[in-house]
């Protein structure tokens, strides 16, 4: 404490200089003012007295300067002495001050940008108690073949995680949780809003507190169909209910039943799955024939339908991969007491916090973040060598201030001190202005954003983790730029220069490393950055010029769930028929069709199993997507049927099973057959179906996948009552949506109507991030280049006009421009060709990490490569040509009088 | 032994001798203190009266003394010093510490009275 007010004291002290240095002047005065007066007295002459009493007190200005040293903070004094001084500098070097603040804001802005998003997808944390202690349970397969893309975790299923709950030892309790859309009534228009069918202690496991009412009682998932009660985010309270603290207690109609909200959920709480949305209500697992519809329904209570997802607390003292070994023997003893339902299958635990989108998208989102960071760190970087460079030339020209001031005795320490002062004050004015980029470049990047993000409740903020990243970045940047510069002009050679009077004599090449070292690494630096925007940027290319397999023009979809309304079968499939009916009849429609998954929409998952190869063989199936369809499916996307025939008003529940499968999925049965006429079943079904007729290939989940093996089956085969309809009009599609949906009110006017969209709209929302990160890789990309270009140039023109003095001797001695050119040209380029290997080594190193993001191209892609190289060669022949044409200009005469 | 050794056994010692001139004569300016310390010392300590400033500002620094303008006794104006409680307290303790190393080292320096 007293330590801390003495410093206190002393750095207030700092600043209040001059009125403390009168008062001690004073206070010495009269110190020889009372001795003088003494001496007098004892008899001394005046003058004597004096004289007496200033050799008693000894060197005054000694005494004064410890004094000084001892009322204030010398550090400190430096410090502000340094940034004064800096400031001055700086100011009086507009051009260079400028030029630098603005590449380090360009560079500083495009780090502060890539990180706001980062910190707001990948470093979010949930707002719950100690979130590191939380884990999700996946089940893996190994042995059912899974044909998408990124499907290793594959969720829980419900009775295996009442199994690990009750059993295990690790956790201190496992929650279970399935999010499933609900209609939600009782406004003017009924909504979908989204549910999660939650285990009771789902809030427990989170550890949070209601902001009003109660979380559910533990009890409270036991009754089947009696537990109506529910939860509702804070958010969905604030936004539908107007904040209404009278809701709790009351009923709110979610599927056409009234359930008691018991409790609000706390601000900022959204659920633990990012894309879910922040709008949300949590209902009891032992509801689920009232919230789930379909297979889900279905399958809930079966021990291999993996549809729930399972997060557990772990015990204090367990870590992850303790806790991993142990349920992986309850796994084992699981998959031999259930062999039918669990053989092959084990169990893989995840953060919870690597979970909210999605446990095997984690890495993907990763790695892309990391390349985003990579690219402009090497952005920043090459901003730092090029700031490197302009200070060792400016330090050169500062040789003289500096020498003089060595010669005054000024240590090497301060003279270091001084210059990093300045590159600080540089590299946080780069910070400012960089946090100001990056606030538009946010602005930017917020505008465009899609609606899926707009609903997902993502807030892309400017908070204080990314304003302490910005001055992080800023101080280690102008630690990066300074230190070189400051080590080598507070080293000047003293003599040497103080006789050529600060100016170059002959400075060879092999005279100047770190300066070459700055060529060589900035080639490095760019070709690395360019190849590696390249590479995506190219990759981009592919995925978009990807055939959707259907035709995306004036095609509508939207999505009802006829379950909400408790529909049976029979009705359903009467709906389903009126509907396609009604709305094929209205004008401006061409077609209508019913599916229970749009393109994009993705499908169920069943394990298939081919004829002769049953689960008795010991064979684990292939885990497939399937779509349900109305016969006129393939007429409204125009897709083409390759073989056999499309479905039709024949197929129904007693005739013979039949099924469609896509070109990949017969490949990937039976690839050197023809799959027309073949048979197969599903895990459970005993019943066999066969394939009369194969489906050109279509997207399934997203742009970019790999070509999807896919069942259809007709829809009156296979009822599915949550539906999407699709609707190819004859021109705008948006005046299709109105009769559409006047179609579908009238035939029930209770029917919730969501995600209305143009698969145009889709598509450019499923494109929205790679678009996004292609313009930001060229933008960046750009940036490395000029950058990298302006700092070529500078260095090698700074070198020639080092060398005018020995060039004009050379000329004079006889050489041609040619020689001149030769030499200028050779030693840059020799310096650009090292640059460029030692950045294919590194290139070749780097990208193959990233392989998994590129589509349809080779990390080592030679196209990508070569076009790099090429540019930068060029980069570099034209920076080295204007200052070698300007030194074979050069007069020998005026070279040599120079001096 | 070099000057800087020099200084620094001084520095510690004319912090208690300040503290104990202080409490003995009460309120007193720089000069006064130089005079009674030197007078009180015989003239061992011939040291600059310079070198008591420092001192005396840290110590007010940490709150042992505290000071004000007044008059001396010949009506200059002059800068007193005044022992704070905390700096009586210091006092206290370092008058009991230094009594208890002269001590210790007593024994040591004088052979024979050593208790086996």
């Amino acid at each position: 404490m007293k330590a801390l007010h003495v410093f206190w004291l002393r750095f207030a002290n700092t600043f209040k200089k001059e009125k403390s240095d009168r008062s001690f002047d004073e206070e010495l005065e009269a110190h020889l003012q009372m001795h003088t007066d003494e001496n007098i007295r004892k008899g001394m002459s005046p003058a004597e007295a004096r004289r007496n009493a200033l050799i008693k007190l000894g060197g005054i200005e000694q005494t004064k300067e410890i004094y000084r040293d001892r009322k204030s903070l010398p550090v400190l004094d430096v410090f502000v002495q340094d940034l004064r001084y800096g400031v001055r500098m700086l100011r009086k070097n507009p051009g260079f001050t400028a030029v630098a603040v603005l590449s380090l804001a360009l560079g500083i802005g495009a780090n502060t940008t890539i990180f706001t998003v980062i910190n707001a997808t990948l470093l979010g944390t949930l707002p719950v108690h100690e979130p590191s202690r939380l884990v999700e349970l996946d089940t893996i397969d190994k042995q059912t073949f899974v044909t998408s893309a990124r499907s290793e975790k594959l969720g829980m299923s419900f009775p295996n995680f009442q199994d690990y709950r009750r059993d295990n030892q690790v956790f201190t309790d496992l929650a279970a949780f399935q999010a499933a859309p609900v209609t939600w009534s009782g406004t003017a228009e009924p909504r979908e809003v989204t549910a999660e069918l939650v285990s009771a202690n789902y809030f427990d496991v989170l550890g949070i507190r209601p902001l009003h009412g109660r979380f559910f009682l533990p009890d409270e998932d036991t009754k089947p169909n009696g537990n109506d009660v529910a939860v509702i985010s804070y958010y969905f309270w604030a936004n539908k209910l107007g904040s209404d603290p009278g809701v709790v207690g009351k009923p709110l109609i979610f599927n056409s039943r009234p359930y008691t909200i018991v409790g609000i959920s706390p601000r900022g709480f959204k659920g633990t799955q990012t894309f879910l949305g922040p709008e949300q209500v949590w209902i009891p697992t032992s509801m689920k024939d009232q919230i789930l519809v379909g297979k889900e329904k279905d399958y809930f209570n079966e021990r291999r339908a993996l549809l729930v997802a399972c997060f557990g607390r772990l015990k204090p003292g367990v870590d992850l991969p303790a806790a991993e070994a142990s349920l992986k023997t309850m796994a084992a003893h699981l998959e031999s007491e259930f062999p039918g339902d669990n053989r092959g299958r084990s169990v893989a635990l995840t953060p919870l916090t690597e979970t909210a989108m999605g446990a095997n998208e984690h890495q993907r989102l990763v790695l892309a973040g990391g390349l985003m960071m990579g690219i402009v760190g090497l952005v920043l970087l090459i901003a730092c060598v090029n700031l490197a460079n302009l200070l060792l030339a400016q330090g050169a020209r500062r040789q003289k201030e500096i020498c003089l001031r060595a010669a005054l005795g000024a240590a090497r320490s301060r003279i270091v001190r001084q210059m990093l002062t300045e590159s600080m004050l540089l590299a946080l004015a780069g910070g400012a202005a960089g946090l100001a980029f990056a606030y538009a470049g946010r602005s930017i990047l917020w505008s465009l954003r899609p609606v899926f993000v707009q609903e997902s409740g993502i807030v892309l903020s400017l908070d204080s983790h990314v304003l302490l990243f910005t001055l992080g970045v800023a101080i280690l940047t102008g630690l990066i730029f300074g230190l070189v510069p400051a080590i080598k002009a507070s080293r000047p050679d003293l003599m040497d220069t103080l006789k050529s009077g600060g100016r170059g004599g002959t400075m060879g090449w092999r005279r100047d490393p770190v300066r070459s070292l700055l060529v060589v690494g900035e080639m490095a630096l760019a070709l690395v950055a360019l190849i590696s925007a390249g590479l995506f940027l190219h990759s981009m290319q592919n995925a978009q010029k990807i055939n959707l397999g259907f035709e995306s023009k004036n095609l509508l979809v939207l999505n009802f769930n006829l379950g909400a309304l408790h529909y049976d079968e029979g009705r359903g499939q009467q709906f389903f028929r009126a509907a396609v009916e009604h709305i094929q009849a209205s004008p401006g429609v061409a077609s209508a069709s019913i599916a229970s998954n749009a393109p994009f929409g993705g499908g169920f998952l069943r394990t298939v199993f081919p004829e002769g190869r049953d689960e008795t063989s010991g064979y684990r199936g292939t885990l497939t997507q399937i779509n349900d369809i109305s016969p006129n499916y393939f007429e409204t996307l125009r897709i083409p049927l390759v073989n056999g025939r499309t479905f039709n008003e024949g197929d129904r529940k007693e005739t013979a099973a039949v099924a469609i499968v896509t070109e990949a999925m017969a490949r990937q049965q039976w690839p050197h057959e023809n799959a027309l006429g073949k048979r197969f079943h599903f895990i459970g079904d005993a019943a066999l179906r066969e394939i009369v007729g194969i489906a050109a290939n279509s997207v399934v989940n997203e742009v970019g996948e790999e070509e999807q093996p896919l069942i259809y089956l007709p829809m009156t085969q296979d009822y599915v009552p949550a539906a999407t309809l699709q609707v190819r009009s004859a021109s705008d599609p948006e005046t299709a949506l109105a009769t559409t949906r006047a179609a579908l009110q009238s035939l029930d006017p209770n029917l919730a109507i969501t995600n209305v969209f143009t698969i145009e709209q889709i598509l450019s929302q499923a494109l929205w991030a790679p678009r996004m990160g292609g313009i930001l890789l060229s933008v960046f990309g750009a940036l490395a280049l000029v950058l990298s270009a302006v700092g070529v140039y500078g260095v090698l023109s700074y070198s020639v006009n080092q060398q005018t003095r020995e060039i004009g001797l050379r000329m004079a001695l006889g050489a041609q421009r040619r020689d001149v050119l030769r030499l200028v040209l050779g030693q840059g380029l020799r310096l650009t060709v090292i640059g460029l290997a030692i950045g294919v080594v590194v290139a070749l190193t780097v990208t193959r990490l990233l392989v998994s993001l590129l589509f349809d191209v080779r990390a080592y892609d030679p196209a990508t490569y070569t076009a790099v190289t090429a540019l930068l060669t060029a980069v570099a022949v034209v920076a080295c040509y204007i200052p070698a044409r300007r030194a074979m200009r050069t007069d020998p005469m005026v070279a040599l009088r120079y001096d | 032994m070099s000057d800087k050794e020099k200084m620094d056994v001084w520095q510690g010692t004319l912090a208690l001798m300040i503290l104990k001139t202080l409490e003995t004569l009460g309120p007193l300016h720089g000069y006064g203190i130089a005079r009674r310390i030197e007078q009180t010392s015989g003239d061992l300590l011939a040291v600059n009266y310079g070198t008591l400033y420092p001192a005396l500002l840290k110590l007010e620094q940490e709150g042992h003394i505290a000071s004000e303008w007044g008059q001396s006794d010949n009506n200059r104006k002059a800068k007193f010093y005044k022992l704070t409680r905390a700096g009586r307290k210091l006092l206290d303790r370092e008058e009991r510490d230094w009594e208890q190393t002269t001590a210790i080292l007593a024994r040591f320096l004088t052979p024979g009275k050593e208790s086996a």
